[in-house]
């Protein structure tokens, strides 16, 4: 099987290269060592959370750093690629964002305000944080602190009240007639089998729980909630009917509703890369998942082929083109022929496209002269996102690179990790489709 | 990264699994892979200090579905599925001696559970008395009430005359069923079973890379591909179905593309319980397509996996199982076979448990051979695409969590997505039914909370598209799901044998 564009990487580089690509009706696959990293993020995408004005920020930052991805895109390209994810994501993970893509300000879990871009259904009604606000916790769930937020929150001048839900007392779990066991073990979020000595919930397990039983919980909260504006809850309403579970609560409590993403799993995160994937699959893309790109192959310049390791075997697999959006640290970039990288353990950063004809010289953002310059390590590239050396010669002609593997952004201090995939994702897989045409 | 006694420490607790894993979610009882995988490894190498804490999770593990989902997804490579096998191995040697009649009932539940080929040859020369005996709502609660079976809705056996079919199919196409290891030494291949089984091109070439297939074997099979092509007779326009953009590029026909396949296909069919004893009909279709497209497979249909003994608790015997089917198809191997399996499981036993349970070259020689047949028919993709006439259903597809462990991605669909005119929805959720997990009854209410969630993504999209058949590769799934939303479920390979073979 030969595709049009191979994607090495499931975050959101990779899944926006992959939808860009299909809209373009290139035949696609994704490759991917696992879940997407997604399923570990806040679910809220940031364009540039440094400046107060994202868009003067990223023209200052550019400025500063010729070398950021940002400045490799017009400014247009940037603006296309946020609205281009809106419209993918729309109505199954429906995204909010600020007249020309301006910035929101949200409280965090710990009460600090933060600021993001794009904001999922569930906490768009978080921005602006209002005076009066309740937030629920629930008891034996450890990954979310309510006393901790509103404490946080109150430091800086708001009033906010916490309270804990015990969803266990308020389950209502005596038996109605005609009804069996095994179903009150269904409508029962704390169904243990018999063995277990003790409970583990985690946040999967609560969204789950919720998506029935939600009702309950807000008979408990609702004369909890006249005094406040809105109710906040960690980001655990709901996993498949998330939409649903908000729009009941907010119908019943009366008041709007906001989710505040917590510790990994993440809900928001795990929303957003199933809506990703189900739409590449629907419009014809393939996903392998549990593949590990071990090498690939080279004449000249062009990547002919990678070399991916499913059970049992090696698959080759490819591509007229390639995007690599495999990460940075956790991603293990491909290796080139030659190069053994299944015994390298993960969390070393061993080398972008380091091979026989790679040296540490030709690539020498890969390999920072001090740890401080570690978080801006990656793949340097040039304007069109090929992997160039120091001479600015193009090392692989047919790959393209975006996400965190480019080299010269730090996505955490600056808050632009989620823009730098989205735009760079889709500009690769313009490129790649433009490559293609000739 | 091989060994498993330092292989949990590369896991950096990102909890991505506990997120995938169907039974966490609903059982507040069971910890998640993350804890009974890595975690539990590292105290059980901790020695006495973990002492405690290993003795709370130890009696947790038989609680593990199998379905594989934690390695599907952990993007380190652990393989945590396995951790947890191995850890409930080496804690099953001490039987709890509470609830001793239970016990010894369920231990018989199992083992019946453990034997789908000895259950298989009965119930099909019992056919209609089984059937009705299992359908019966008195017999099924009884099994439940003394075995702790739970058949709701139990697989009917084939009949005699159905399976008599099969067979016909298979002896009628110079296919050959195996039970012995044939006698053959390298070089004497063409000797000892000429006669059975035709190898056109065997002349041509005789080594045995068929299954990596290398460029220079390319070149030397194009004539071979072309005397294949001139038999796809018409070529149907290829109409964009569901939003899906048009498949048919004609690169895909291109054999220094195909690179996988062999000029010589060497196809071994290994068809597996389901299809030996309930629906003869998957391997028939299977083998009507393989013949529409020139190959002449030998056929294995003598044994079973060997998986339901190991989830049921029986190493040795799973182990037996596993080395008498390497060493019946390792001569097979040697010469160049592909091994083609139609349901998932038994293809991931082959690639990849027989391997991890046994660690022996042998093993992982026939992982090495071993196809999904939607993996297998993906290089033959331009032959089908000019067989495959239009059909104007709506199908929903699931998408089985062993098939995605086999890193396959989406082959299944992309095959029966070569159908013109088919109108497909996708839904990826575990079924929870697992094999034999889902007929026990301390499993029911967790299997059953894990259906439901399929159940609901299933109606969602059989409104939308309209339709009452499910495709699923797995039969097992294929089961659930037939129980819990009333849909019919069917392997792929049946509409696509309708489109391009009835």
């Amino acid at each position: 099987m030969s595709y049009d564009v191979v994607i090495i990487g499931t975050g959101l580089a990779g899944l926006t290269a992959a939808l860009k690509a299909l809209e373009q009706g290139l035949r696609t696959i994704v490759v991917s060592r696992g879940a997407s990293t997604l399923e570990v993020m806040s679910g809220c995408i940031d364009l540039y959370g440094a400046a107060e004005d994202p868009w003067l920020g990223i023209g200052a930052l550019i400025r500063e750093n010729p070398g950021h991805p940002y400045a490799l895109l017009e400014e247009e390209n940037i603006y296309q690629a946020l609205s281009f994810f809106i419209q993918e994501v729309k109505g199954i993970c429906p995204y909010h964002h600020q007249e020309g893509f301006q910035n929101y300000r949200i409280p965090t879990a710990l009460g600090q305000m933060r600021t993001t871009c794009l904001l999922p259904q569930g906490q768009v009604a978080a921005a602006d944080a209002d005076e009066h606000v309740l937030v629920v916790g629930f008891k034996g769930y450890r990954d979310f602190c309510s006393a901790l937020m509103a404490e946080g929150m109150n430091k800086t001048g708001y009033s906010w009240r916490s309270i804990d839900v015990d969803l266990e007392l308020i389950q209502g779990l005596n038996k109605s007639p005609g009804e069996k066991a095994g179903e009150i073990a269904v409508r029962n979020c704390f169904y243990q089998n018999s063995a277990s000595v003790g409970s583990y919930q985690n946040s999967i397990q609560l969204a789950v729980c919720l998506e029935r039983i939600w009702p309950l919980l807000a008979e408990e909260l609702r004369p909890q909630v006249q005094d406040v504006d809105k109710v906040a809850f960690p980001a655990i309403l709901g996993l498949d009917r998330y939409l649903e579970l908000q729009q009941g609560l907010e119908e019943s409590l009366g008041k709007r509703v906001f989710e505040v993403p917590t510790l990994p799993p993440s809900l928001p995160g795990i929303r957003l890369s199933k809506c990703l994937m189900n739409r590449i699959r629907q419009l014809g893309g393939d996903l392998l998942q549990h593949s590990f790109v071990v090498a690939a192959e080279k004449t000249g310049d062009i990547c002919s082929k990678v070399l991916v390791k499913t059970a049992g075997k090696t698959r080759e697999i490819q591509g007229k083109c390639y995007i690599l959006a495999a990460g940075r640290m956790g991603g293990k970039w491909i290796a080139l022929q030659g190069e053994e990288v299944a015994d390298e353990k993960p969390g070393l950063l061993k080398g972008s496209l380091n091979g026989s004809d790679f040296s540490r010289r030709q690539c020498p953002a890969a390999f920072p002269q001090q740890d401080a310059e570690l978080s801006m390590a990656g793949i340097k590239v040039n304007k069109q996102l090929q992997p160039i050396d120091t001479e600015g010669k193009i090392l692989l002609a047919n790959v393209f690179c975006a996400g965190s593997v480019l080299a010269g952004y730090d996505p955490f201090s600056e808050g632009s990790g989620g823009g730098v995939a989205i735009a760079t994702g889709y500009r690769a897989a313009e490129l790649a489709a433009r490559g293609l045409r000739g | 990264m091989t060994d498993l006694n330092e292989i949990f420490e590369y896991c950096i607790k990102c909890s991505i699994c506990q997120s995938v894993c169907p039974v966490a979610a609903y059982d507040a009882g069971f910890p998640g892979p993350k804890i009974l995988g890595p975690d539990l490894a590292r105290l059980q190498a901790a020695g006495e200090a973990g002492k405690n804490r290993t003795a709370e999770l130890l009696p947790l593990l038989g609680m593990c579905s199998s379905c594989l989902r934690c390695e599907t997804a952990c993007p380190f490579d652990i393989p945590v599925a396995r951790l947890i096998r191995r850890a409930e191995q080496s804690s099953r040697e001490t039987p709890p001696t509470s609830l001793f009649f239970q016990g010894a009932f369920r231990r018989l539940r199992d083992k019946m559970l453990a034997h789908p080929e000895k259950l298989g040859r009965i119930g099909t020369a019992l056919a209609p008395l089984a059937n009705k005996l299992m359908g019966d709502s008195a017999v099924q609660k009884l099994l439940s009430r003394a075995l702790g079976l739970e058949m709701e809705q139990p697989n009917n056996f084939a009949s005699w005359k159905q399976c008599r079919r099969f067979i016909l199919e298979l002896s009628s196409s110079d296919n050959q069923r195996i039970a012995q290891p044939p006698a053959i030494s390298p070089g004497s291949e063409q000797s000892s079973y000429d006669n059975r089984q035709v190898d056109r091109w065997a002349e041509a070439d005789h080594s045995s890379e068929g299954c990596s297939g290398g460029s220079d074997e390319n070149n030397r099979g194009d004539s071979a591909e072309n005397a294949l092509r001139t038999r796809v007779v018409h070529r149907v326009e290829n109409q964009s179905g569901d939003g899906v953009a048009n498949r048919s590029d004609k690169q895909a026909c291109n054999p220094a593309v195909n690179r996988l396949r062999a000029h010589n296909p060497k196809l071994l069919y290994f068809t597996g319980c389901h299809v030996n004893f309930y629906q003869p009909e998957i391997g028939t279709a299977f083998l009507q397509l393989l013949k529409t497209l020139s190959i002449k497979p030998v056929i294995y249909n003598s044994h079973c996996c060997g998986i339901p003994l190991l989830s049921n608790g029986d190493r040795t015997g799973a182990h037996r199982a596993f080395l008498r089917n390497i060493q019946l198809l390792k001569p097979y191997v040697e010469h160049g076979y592909q091994v083609v399996c139609t349901c998932p499981t038994c293809g991931l036993a082959l690639k990849k448990f027989y391997a991890e349970e046994l660690g022996t070259e042998d093993a992982e020689q026939l992982a090495a051979a071993t196809y999904d047949y939607a993996e297998y028919l993906e290089n033959y993709i331009c032959e089908l695409e000019g067989l495959i006439r239009p059909i104007e259903r709506s199908f929903i597809f699931h998408l089985p969590c062993h098939t995605q462990a086999q890193g396959i991605g989406s082959a299944n669909l992309n095959l029966v997505r070569l159908i013109p005119g088919l109108k497909l929805g996708i839904v990826d959720k575990c079924c929870g039914q697992s094999g034999t997990y889902g007929y026990k009854t301390e499993k029911r209410e967790v299997s059953r909370g894990i259906s439901a969630s399929l159940a609901r993504q299933i109606k969602e999209q059989s409104s939308r598209l309209d339709t009452e058949t499910v495709l699923t590769p797995c039969s097992s799934c294929g089961y659930r799901i037939s129980l819990e939303c009333g849909v019919r479920a069917e392997h792929p390979l049946l509409p696509i044998w309708e489109a391009a073979v009835k």
